[in-house]
């Protein structure tokens, strides 16, 4: 199994959780971020007083998928999160021992 | 026991009657007849008593088994073996105790949780005479202790806990809930065992109470277990069981919650009373005395009048006549005035305002509001009902208006329309409730309430309700870096002031909404958007960078770009806000020339030039400045002071002449006073007294310091506001300098004979975050400011 991490444009959130619903994914974590990469934060002007935002604001999403379809999930989140200009974001893939559904005690590919 | 097991399973499988009273009684008649079969062959001298929730039948399904054995000094143990073993057994939480009735009179002395829990006792098994003992005990320990105002203290406490009433309320223990409607119950218990009329129960109260039992019942048959909060997981099944729709169920219980809140601000008025010694209700008194109370009869006049008063918001009997019989008014300019007014007073406001409701006055006068009233809110982000989210995003606004903050506060004075925000803020959602998209449905209502009741700027304040999502929702929603997304949004706000009024309302919206819509993430979003919009709807907002800058400095002042951009290097952005191009160009020069402490005048034939000044920041500098200008009959009506990392001060000084027909003095003599008090050459506190004493007596006004404390500032501001005469901005430099502070920037401002002045200062290189040390720190400026100044 394969944690597949992804940090986005906080307003691609619903067109990467459609492009995911659609795809068959049927459950994924979303968290509020800030960070930086390349883009390396925002400078603004405003009233002649610059201000620099360090870390941009994004959304991170998690989601447990069986390795077989690790790739498209991948696929589906990089259609859907792209724009084509700097600070589109990250997708990360992990591996996930195991996953366990807490109410039932199911494991593996079981609990996803 | 297992027969009121099986009775408490059964009713949690299906409710009797509406699943209030009935179910408790049913649930409670089956706990009696446990008891009574539990106590069979108990000891003479011992009486099984009912007390608490189970004492007044309000037993709910999975509520503690409160009892007690009342008995006359009789060995105990094989009663409690024989009563409560089982009661535990069972797996029943039970609030237990065993006493004689001195005993009990002495806990009650002690506790006034068990003083209550003792007001309805009833008896299961054993001697009446018992507990007729006991309540006449009660009764004469009550005579003369009226409950009120410990009831009232309780529910501040409440209050304090939930300052907005909440949807996820606890039934039990929450602002207005079952212990608050209890209270009412127990002064009439009072009333009965001291032998006075206990007054009727009202049919509102009793429906209030009744709905709470019965969601009660409904959140403990759903989670099975004694769960008190209408949590947003439970909802749906505790609407389940009580055979009701998820909304209906939800404003039973906002609506009797609202009950309990309103009949506790109308029996306990003491709960909003004011320390008689405080601020705060020395200035309400003043306010009530010189308002012309018994002549006014507005009803909005009369509530802020109440939310004015410092005994506690309450409205005597000839003013609720008044407002019983208002009936529908033509509004006047009085009255919008008053409206905004109870508005922009808080708690004490919404407080007034709910007594209006009470009477029925909002209905009659306000009816487009009295829809929201209560409204539930049941997605799981909304902590409130409409109504509360209303006021609470109302007193958000005004935390805004009046925060202390540079980015906020200095748009809402820009804007600089008060009532104009609060009213589209208490506005924003008053089309919720109703049929079709809130933010247009609301703005044809507030279109039409302005229209009706004369509401200043009625199209602008419905277009901040039809807009008022725009700005939370492109943040989130769209692509802020598109010229495009920026250029759509910007051209629906049309102007700056519209933007700036929709930017407060969306932070006040998000604050108010709960503690998941507004945090860090949220702000820098709403805060980006923001800039980009005001740039592209005035784009003289977004000023010059610090590069632009350097370079506009450096053509004004004919100094090196790289020289200014050095001197700007070793200042903060706050510098650069804060001087003009050629103040700064002033800055450069002066600090080309090599001397410790130079000076130069700009503007010099104006009424009141600048004196830009830069010296070797030692301790003391800004102490000489300030005495050597007073002494020279100089006044300084503004300044700006900022050190450079390096250790260089570059201030600018705004000074006018005290005696307007003399000659302004030479600069080169104030920089050699200055060098000489600097090198101690010169007593300027002795010079500086003998000025304030030409010049007139010790100011009238009382001398306010005040100190906010944030761990996260790099420096610890101090404001200083009093009264205005020669020679107080060295004294109050002066006692900052004895009390060990180092000053590192400060804005001095004096405007219609008030100063008003903000010192940003370390101690040992520090800020002062701890509030232990900074308020007998405080204390000891504002006493020595006191003495100096004779106040």
């Amino acid at each position: 199994m394969k944690l597949v991490t992804a940090f986005i444009k906080p307003f691609k959130l619903d067109e990467v959780k459609d492009a995911l619903k659609a795809a068959g994914v049927t459950g994924m974590t979303v968290t509020d971020v800030n960070g930086f990469g390349r883009q390396s934060g925002q400078t603004e002007v405003y009233r002649g007083a610059e201000y620099t935002v360090d870390f941009v604001p994004k959304v991170r999403i998690d989601v447990v998928v069986d390795d077989a379809d690790s790739d498209s999930v991948v696929n589906t989140i990089e259609a859907a999160a792209k724009t084509g200009e700097i600070g589109d974001g990250k997708i990360v893939v992990t591996t996930a021992e195991q996953v366990v559904r807490i109410r039932t005690g199911e494991r593996g590919s079981d609990a996803i | 026991m297992s027969r009121f097991l099986d009775m408490r399973d059964a009713l949690r499988r299906e409710r009797v009657g509406d699943g209030g009273e009935a179910t408790c009684h049913a649930l409670t008649d089956a706990l009696d007849d446990a008891m009574v079969s539990l106590s069979a062959g108990l000891a003479g001298g011992i009486a099984v008593v009912a007390v608490g929730g189970y004492g007044r039948r309000d037993q709910s399904l999975y509520s503690d088994v409160d009892v007690m054995l009342l008995h006359d000094g009789v060995p105990v143990e094989s009663a409690v073996r024989q009563v409560l073993y089982p009661l535990w057994d069972a797996g029943l939480k039970v609030g237990h105790s065993v006493r004689t009735v001195a005993e009990s009179l002495e806990a009650a002395r002690d506790s006034f949780e068990t003083l209550t829990s003792l007001l309805t006792t009833r008896l299961l098994v054993g001697d009446p005479s018992r507990v007729t003992a006991l309540e006449e005990a009660l009764g004469a320990y009550l005579s003369g202790r009226p409950l009120a105002g410990r009831l009232a203290k309780a529910e501040r406490e409440r209050r304090d806990t939930d300052p907005y009433p909440l949807m996820a309320a606890d039934l039990k223990s929450g602002r207005g809930g079952l212990r608050t409607l209890q209270g009412f119950h127990w002064q009439r218990r009072r009333a009965e065992l001291t032998r006075s009329n206990p007054g009727p129960v009202t049919a509102e109260e009793k429906a209030a109470r009744n709905h709470l039992l019965a969601t009660r019942n409904a959140l403990h048959a759903a989670a099975g277990k004694a769960v008190d909060e209408f949590v947003p997981d439970l909802r749906e099944a505790a609407a389940r069981w009580l055979g009701k729709d998820l909304w209906d169920t939800a404003r039973d219980v906002t609506w009797s919650l609202r009950v309990g809140d309103g009949l506790a601000a109308e029996r306990w008025p003491d709960l909003m009373a004011e320390p008689p010694q405080s601020v705060a209700a020395r200035i309400r008194r003043r306010l009530a005395r010189s308002g012309s109370p018994s002549r006014e009869s507005r009803p909005l006049a009369i509530a802020l009048r109440a939310a004015r008063r410092p005994d506690g918001v309450r409205l005597d009997e000839i003013d609720r006549e008044r407002i019983r019989h208002a009936g529908e008014h033509d509004w006047t300019q009085e009255d919008v005035a008053d409206l905004v007014a109870l508005l922009d007073s808080g708690e004490r406001g919404r407080t007034a305002f709910d007594l209006l409701e009470r009477l029925n006055w909002v209905d009659q006068n306000l009816s487009e509001v009295s829809t929201v009233v209560a409204a539930p809110q049941l997605a799981p982000f909304h902590e409130h009902p409409v109504d509360t989210h209303l006021w609470r995003t109302v007193d958000e606004m005004r935390r805004l208006i009046d925060g202390r903050d540079n980015w906020y506060a200095p748009m809402a004075a820009e804007i600089g329309d008060r009532s104009h925000l609060i009213l589209a803020a208490w506005l924003h959602d008053i089309g919720k409730a109703r049929e079709g998209d809130h933010s247009i449905v609301g703005a044809e209502i507030a279109a039409g309430l302005a229209f009706r009741i004369g509401l200043p700027g009625g199209n602008q304040l419905a277009e901040l309700v039809r807009l008022h999502l725009l700005l939370s929702e492109t943040a989130t929603k769209r692509d802020t870096n598109d010229p495009a997304v920026i250029r759509d949004v910007a051209a629906q706000c049309g102007n700056l002031a519209t933007l700036q009024s929709l930017y407060l309302l969306s932070v006040a919206d998000a604050r108010a909404t709960g503690r998941t819509m507004w945090n860090d993430w949220k702000a820098t979003l709403l805060r980006n958007l923001y800039v980009r919009l005001a740039a592209e709807v005035d784009p003289a907002t977004r000023g010059l960078s610090r590069e632009e800058r350097t370079f506009a400095i450096a053509a004004a002042s004919g100094a090196d770009p790289g020289v200014v951009g050095e001197h700007l290097r070793l200042h903060d952005s706050d510098y650069l806000t804060a001087h003009t191009d050629e103040e700064i160009g002033a800055h450069v020069g002066l600090s080309m020339t090599g001397r410790r402490l130079d000076a130069v005048l700009i503007d010099p034939d104006a009424p009141a030039p600048r004196l830009a000044v830069v010296a070797a920041d030692v301790p003391g500098l800004l102490g000489a400045i300030a005495g050597v200008l007073t002494v020279h009959n100089l006044e300084i009506l503004d300044a700006r002071l900022h050190t450079r990392t390096d250790g260089v001060a570059c201030d600018t000084l705004h000074v006018r002449r005290l005696l307007p027909k003399s000659d302004f003095p030479e600069v080169a003599h104030l920089i050699r006073d200055l060098e000489a008090a600097l090198e101690g050459g010169l007593d300027l506190a002795t010079e500086v007294a003998a000025k304030a004493a030409a010049y007139g007596g010790a100011p009238r006004t009382d001398i306010v310091v005040r100190a906010p404390t944030d761990p996260t500032l790099r420096y610890t501001p101090i404001e200083v506001r009093c009264q205005d005469r020669p020679g107080v901005l060295f004294h109050i430099v002066q006692a900052l300098y004895e009390s060990g502070l180092d000053i590192r920037a400060a804005r001095i401002d004096t405007r219609a004979g008030e100063v008003r002045d903000l010192f940003y200062v370390l101690r040992s290189g520090a800020p002062i975050g701890d509030v232990n040390e900074l308020q007998p720190l405080i204390a000891h400026l504002r006493s020595r400011l006191r003495r100096t100044l004779r106040v």
